[in-house]
């Protein structure tokens, strides 16, 4: 462990969580009192001892008592705020680092989003930064506690028979060497277990989310079986770790009690001799094993320290990660909606481009089809557009303003998007409808009304809570299609100048479709949009078809003329005939 | 309680050897303050040197067995608590696998894995410690009790009230703070799920600019946690000082009743020393034993938990079916998601034959993909009856509309480790669903929920993983929405040219399922219809319509 990362560490967690900071000082100076305060209470009880003659003076004995008595109280009291401090430490810090690492997400490029598992992501915030809040700051707590121990008691033991004192300090750093040397040993077995740990979760977490597919292809038994075989190495791995780790307090404890032995051996030698009184030696007895208490726990504390910075490390890398997104609201602008893409590249991989040298001029108002198979690069276009991810060169302009001039939640702000992939918030339907809308006074009336012209309300109806129903995107009751149209009331909803549909319609039927067609057309009104579609009915009305393929404009023109051309377009054309 | 006692049973052995090496450490470490009352009031007192160097001796030789006991206690209880919550964690996924779509609907995946991972984790630390000192503790302090009682027994009931009184503040207090720590597990539960939604709809939330919202509501999450936190830890760490202040208040009590004693002559002074030591090994003890209690009640919230998800009592499955001529035979059968009258499907009749093929067509929300997962078995019917031949039911391949594809080589996604799937199939089954022109090799590596392919391409790869065991019915429920037209119809020109399969092709298309040997029309989760294209071309008013308008659209 590097004692620079620690104490970095440390302070960029002090400083994320404000206030945590003078209440982790006030702890320590805390622990400093209460240590002190509890190890001066054997020494007044070896003062009474040595009063336990044939002739007990009470008087004397009462007076050492109420010393104990008030240190008592006082320790009680002050342990007890420590305490209050170093879970509010410990939860604050944890609150600070889970918020930190959420709105981490959102200013994190797309990419490393879809890069990244969402497990992976997800046990960071969830676990990491527990580990961290629980385990860095608790374990620092008990690590000056400790010292402060274990420095008090060396002085009273030096107070009390300073010879027996060195003998113990000098069999102390064999102890710490025996314990360092051990620690290092298991440090090995410790990362085999948490890294097998890892790999089990990262297993569930896939499996969890796949059960419909597990169950549909009766594949139980053979993921169960990958279970096992997972759970098998797991087991052997983790019996080590956890032996191992909790070998530390027992082989110091054996030390500790060869030394208990030998201060008994000299120190009774010594009281025969004359050299200290039977009091003295009953409170060296009892400072030798609280001398070594601490030992032990800074040993536990170093395993556990080195735990937890491992984990910072990894919340602060991700803490790190280059961000795109900036949270700024940006000046606000009016929009026409006139796009146009200007020697458009862009490539996922660097290698290969998705799209190549894209030329193209959307004039305000009007409607923009795009076909092509599969794979050509449509969904990326979109991608780029609404700024998800950037282009390797050229640009895109809108209003004759390149987009990068905007900032993102204004440009966002005028876009209404209907994603291929129907995502909706764990919350409520009116809250998903209501996702985009920035002014307040939407009633339900508002709702309503554009939900009955969508096809949405007739469903929606008929479920037991209606508008209030939570839906989750794994809900099974509510279908494909019914979701494309509460995607498309949501865009709707959020009245944007430039709209774009990327197979908005892919799951609804035609009969549906016809009817909210109008609907749709209604709200492409006035507003530039951009379709991406398989369907000829939602693309032969479009003011331009572009026809794309391996990232390139291949054919562009209205439905006519391309069918006239006799190219892609009037290929794919044919093949809706059959 | 009685939950992990039940996965306890299988460890009995190494559960009681643990806990009983445990209390032989104990039994030397009591021994030490006697050992050292006799250097105290023998060895110095008559100054025999030879008597108190045997007795360090004995000490040295008491600690070298007491850590011998640990070594194989900590290995038993390490050895018990991992393999318990692994069996557990086994159990509990072996009950997920059993849910229906409907049970983890109503549970929800966040919680499923929550449970899974972090909930018997806390199980483990909690059984590991437990196994360790739970015992111990106990014993330590009855020890104590008893060994003061030899000394005196007077001043031993001072010990007896100690314990007593503690022990009734941890009962109470561990009533208290083990419903307090459900609610953190729960709300918990809660960030999870925003983490979730977080992550996985960044482009909807960027989309519509609702990431400051987004992170506003993540918030109110963590507060409210943080708030659940702080009560929890309210009850518990009142604990440690309070312990604290009681026994060394007796402790007070002790030295002066002590002290008076010896000034009588009824008590010596190593028994003093004693009768201190042993309350000090008390105190020690009990704060082990609070800290313990504090772990316990976690583990036994979190272990509410989990038996409440292998407790869940999953819908009924129905294994015993009717028999009937045809390969699958529905009569009857309606389908309610929640259980009440809002039925997604009603009264549905019909049978389908070898190497038949039915097409499914209908509305938006008129129950055709519901259909589809009742003949698949996802769901049961909540009314009527489903036959199939001879009672068995037939091997299905079920391309569902919306899938997830596994993390690992395209040959794994198709073949999913089924011991029926020959390396020949899945070669057939990419070639037949038109996936040879993005799988190059089966070895392509394919990204949790396939993350690098493109919708049309997942489609494809989920149709292959469907036909792949050669099924006796094969149902496609809306498998080519994302692709374009082209390859669109190279797929259906493929899937009907695999002969003796009988097949169920769900959609919202005319053209998908025109070719069908019988369509069946649904609206409102009724059948309106059925029979050839051309037949509900003249008797059927929705398919009249929906053919009406996908003719013009083609002929426009």
């Amino acid at each position: 462990m590097r004692k620079k990362g620690l104490i970095k560490t440390l302070i960029r967690l002090l400083k994320m969580s404000k206030g945590s900071g003078p209440k982790l000082v006030f702890s320590i100076i805390l622990a400093a009192i209460t240590s002190v305060l509890t190890l001066l209470i054997p020494y007044f009880f070896g003062k009474i001892v040595d009063l336990l003659t044939d002739d007990v003076d009470m008087g004397e004995v009462l007076t050492y008592l109420l010393f104990i008595l008030s240190f008592i109280v006082i320790t009680s009291v002050l342990t007890y705020v420590m305490n209050t401090l170093n879970y509010m430490i410990s939860y604050d810090t944890v609150k600070r680092l889970r918020d930190s690492a959420y709105e981490k997400i959102n200013r994190l490029p797309v990419s490393y989003i879809e890069k990244t598992s969402v497990g992976s992501v997800e046990s960071l915030i969830i676990n990491d930064c527990e580990t961290v809040s629980d385990g860095l700051l608790v374990s620092l707590n008990q690590f000056f506690t400790g010292l402060i121990t274990i420095i008090v008691v060396f002085v009273i033991m030096f107070v009390i028979n300073w010879r027996l004192a060195l003998l113990i300090a000098l069999i102390t750093p064999v102890t710490l060497l025996i314990t360092a040397v051990f620690i290092r040993s298991i440090n090995d077995h410790l990362k085999a277990h948490s890294s097998a740990k890892g790999k089990q979760t990262g297993f569930l977490n896939e499996m969890i989310n796949n059960l419909r597919e597990i169950r549909t292809f009766g594949i139980e038994k053979s993921i169960k079986d990958k279970l096992t075989d997972i759970d098998n190495d797991y087991r052997k791995i983790a019996v080590k770790a956890t032996f191992l780790s909790s070998l530390v307090n027992p082989s110091t404890r054996l030390f500790n009690g060869t030394i208990y032995a030998l201060v008994a051996l000299l120190g009774a030698l010594s009281v025969i001799s004359g050299g200290m009184t039977v009091g003295a030696l009953s409170s060296l007895l009892a400072y030798a094993t609280t001398y070594m208490k601490p030992i032990n726990e800074i040993s536990g504390v170093f395993s556990e320290l080195s735990d937890s910075l491992a984990c910072a490390a990894r919340i602060f890398e991700y803490l790190d990660e280059e961000e795109t997104e900036r949270l700024d609201k940006g000046t606000i602008v009016t929009f026409d909606g006139d796009i146009e893409l200007r020697d458009l590249v862009f490539s996922y991989d660097g290698t290969r481009n998705v799209i190549d040298k894209m030329n193209l001029k959307i004039p305000s108002g009007t409607k923009v089809a795009i076909v092509g198979p599969t794979g050509c690069g449509k969904t990326t276009l979109i991608n780029l557009l609404m700024r998800f991810y950037e282009p390797v060169s050229g640009e895109i302009l809108i209003d004759g303003r390149p987009i990068n001039d905007l900032s993102k939640n204004v440009l966002r702000s005028h876009v209404g998007m209907v994603p291929q992939d129907t995502w909706f918030k764990t919350a409520t339907i009116r809250r998903n409808i209501l996702y985009g809308v920035h002014r307040k006074e939407t009633t339900d009336e508002d709702i309503i009304k554009t939900s009955k012209i969508l096809g949405v309300h007739s469903f929606v109806r008929n479920l037991p809570r209606k508008y209030d129903e939570i839906i989750t995107s794994k809900r099974e009751d509510i279908s494909d299609g019914q979701r494309q149209l509460l995607s498309i009331d949501r865009a709707f909803m959020s009245d944007p100048e430039i709209l774009i549909l990327d197979e908005a319609t892919s799951s609804v039927d035609a009969i549906t479709e016809n009817k909210i067609t109008s609907a749709v057309r209604m709200l492409c009104k006035g507003r530039t949009s951009v379709i991406i579609a398989h369907r000829l009915s939602t693309i032969i009305d479009a003011d331009m078809i572009v026809v794309m393929d391996k990232g390139r404009i291949i054919e562009s023109g209205d439905h006519e003329t391309l069918v006239k051309q006799g190219g892609y377009y009037s290929k794919l054309y044919d093949s809706f005939m059959q | 309680m009685r939950f992990i006692f039940e996965y306890i049973k299988k460890y009995k052995i190494q559960c009681l050897i643990g806990p009983l090496f445990k209390v032989f450490e104990v039994v030397f470490e009591l021994l030490v303050p006697l050992i050292i009352k006799n250097i105290i009031d023998k060895g110095i007192e008559n100054n025999d040197t030879s008597y108190i160097r045997n007795s360090v001796l004995l000490l040295i030789a008491f600690s070298i067995i007491g850590f011998s006991c640990t070594l194989l206690a900590q290995y038993m209880s390490a050895y018990s608590a991992v393999n318990i919550c692994s069996d557990m964690r086994e159990d509990a996924f072996s009950k997920v696998l059993s849910f229906r779509n409907r049970d983890i609907d109503k549970i929800g995946t966040s919680r499923i894995l929550t449970t899974l991972t972090s909930d018997i984790n806390q199980i483990q630390v909690g059984i590991n410690l437990a196994l360790r000192l739970l015992l111990r503790s106990p014993f330590v302090v009855l020890g104590a009790v008893i060994m003061a009682l030899l000394i005196d027994v007077k001043i031993s009931i001072l010990y007896v009230l100690v314990v007593l009184i503690l022990a009734v503040i941890i009962v109470l207090n561990f009533r208290r703070s083990v419903p307090k720590y459900r609610a953190v597990r729960t709300e918990l539960d809660n960030v999870v799920t925003e983490t979730d939604d977080g992550l996985n709809g960044v482009r909807v939330i960027r989309g519509f600019t609702q990431t400051e919202n987004e992170t506003k509501n993540f918030k109110i999450h963590t507060e409210e946690l943080n708030n659940l936190q702080k009560a929890s830890a309210r009850i518990t760490t009142i604990l440690n000082p309070l312990t604290f202040l009681i026994v060394n208040l007796f402790l007070c009590i002790l030295i002066y009743s002590g002290a008076f004693e010896v000034s009588l002559g009824s008590l010596t002074r190593g028994e003093v020393v004693a009768l201190y030591n042993y309350m000090g090994q008390i105190l020690v003890e009990l704060i082990k034993l609070t800290n313990l209690i504090i772990q316990i009640s976690r583990a036994l919230a979190c272990s509410n938990r989990v038996s409440t998800l292998i407790g869940t009592k999953e819908s009924p499955v129905i294994t015993e079916y009717g028999s009937c001529e045809e390969l699958l035979n529905f009569s009857d059968v309606s389908f309610s998601y929640n259980d009440d009258e809002s039925y997604a499907l009603k009264d549905i009749s019909f049978s389908l034959r070898k190497g038949e093929s039915i097409g499914i067509i209908g509305k938006t929300g008129s129950g055709k993909s519901t259909l589809g997962s009742l003949i698949a078995r996802s769901y049961m019917p909540t009314g009527g009856e489903i036959r199939y031949k001879d009672g068995i039911p037939p091997k299905i391949g079920y391309a569902m509309q919306k899938t997830r594809l596994f993390s690992g080589t395209a040959s794994y996604n198709i073949g999913l480790g089924r011991e029926d799937v020959t390396s020949e199939d899945i070669d057939n089954a990419i070639n037949t669903a038109c996936c040879d022109d993005f799988i190059k090799s089966v070895d392509m590596e394919i990204k949790e929920s396939g993350k690098n392919l493109s919708g049309g391409q997942r489609q494809r790869l989920n149709i292959a993983r469907a036909i792949s065991s050669r099924p006796e019915i094969l149902i496609l429920d809306d498998s080519s929405a994302s692709l374009d037209a082209i390859t669109e119809n190279k797929l259906i020109d493929k899937i009907n040219s695999i002969s003796g399969m009988s097949k169920i092709i769900i959609s919202q298309k005319i053209k998908s399922v025109k070719n069908c040997d019988k369509i069946i029309v649904l609206d409102e989760g009724n059948i309106v219809s059925s029979g050839d294209h051309e037949a509900l071309l003249k008797d059927c008013s929705i398919y009249k319509e929906m053919y009406a308008l996908q003719t013009k659209e083609a002929s426009l």
